[in-house]
């Protein structure tokens, strides 16, 4: 359990600099995949093995191959010309970066005798999730389907407006 | 009347909708891995990602961040459901489930957006993109 969290924990940083700091930009959405799948892990040692397999299907495939074709669209098939940014730049992403994470790592260290009490832990089956997604969540899952519908929609509309002017 | 699982699940500790094992109760034999350290991660995983959305000036990598970070408030939200039974059954999966959802809209619909900017202004660099009407 420890083992399987430090690896995974591992991995999925790893991944996001990667992802965040690549000059190539193939390979900033291949250390993405990376990422993806590590946070898949994460949700494995938390027991909750349906959303793992929801991330690997969703992420590392949907999402994954959406990224690399927005790449080939939009024609950096070699990834490594494109804007470049400056030290100065990202001295302030940093900054900024810190800055959000030591604010949220404050909040956590304050509450941490509030967090340590919690070991009892909850399992559940993809059954009830599945009936609990039935009866209690059956409205928001037919919004969040009408939301994607519309997405997908707005998505073809947006892409495809050149298009149909030079027709 | 057949109580329904899910719902009245909160009130009564022992039902079958949630099922609790108390590691708590075994203190000091095994150093497990708590809440704690699952929301340490995502704050750093979340503060990468923010990280590379204020940095990076390929649209499609402000997108990847966006994404880190939707990654990183999913962490936290499986994270909490573990580790507080007492709260509602399987809530905080289904939340992570329509965060899910969500973010692969928004993926679909930014990427769209991208693609269109890039056939009017030739450059994906989001620092070129200072005007409202094209």
């Amino acid at each position: 359990m420890t083992f399987a969290f430090c690896f995974f924990a591992v991995v999925s940083v790893v991944g996001a600099v990667c992802a965040m700091t690549l000059r190539n930009v193939v390979h900033c959405v291949l250390a993405a995949i990376l990422f993806f799948f590590g946070i898949a892990g994460l949700f494995v040692t938390l027991h909750a093995e349906f959303i793992a397999a929801i991330q690997v299907l969703v992420y590392v495939g949907a999402v994954g191959v959406l990224l690399a074709l927005a790449i080939l669209l939009t024609r950096h098939i070699t990834g490594t010309e494109g804007p470049k940014e400056t030290m100065k730049k990202w001295s302030r992403g940093i900054l900024t970066g810190g800055a959000v994470f030591f604010a949220l790592a404050a909040a956590i260290w304050i509450e941490k005798g509030w967090l340590a009490k919690k070991t009892a832990v909850s399992t559940g089956s993809v059954r009830q999730l599945g009936e609990v997604m039935m009866e209690k969540f059956v409205l928001p899952l037919e919004v969040v389907a009408v939301l994607l519908t519309a997405a997908m929609v707005g998505a073809i509309v947006i892409a495809m407006e050149e298009f149909v002017k030079k027709k | 009347m057949e109580s329904r699982e899910g719902d009245s699940c909160p009130d009564k500790s022992r039902q079958e909708c949630c099922v609790y094992e108390r590691i708590g109760e075994r203190e000091g034999e095994l150093k497990m891995i708590g809440l704690e350290h699952y929301l340490i991660l995502s704050a750093l995983l979340f503060a990468i990602g923010l990280l590379g959305v204020v940095t990076r000036r390929n649209a499609v990598i402000v997108l990847l961040g966006v994404e880190i970070m939707f990654n990183a408030a999913n962490l936290s939200l499986v994270g909490f459901w573990r580790f507080r039974p007492d709260a509602l059954a399987m809530t905080g999966q289904m939340f992570t489930l329509f965060s899910i959802t969500i973010a692969a809209a928004e993926a679909a619909v930014g990427l769209a957006l991208v693609i269109a900017i890039y056939r009017h202004y030739k450059s994906v660099d989001v620092e070129e993109m200072t005007t409202l009407k094209g």
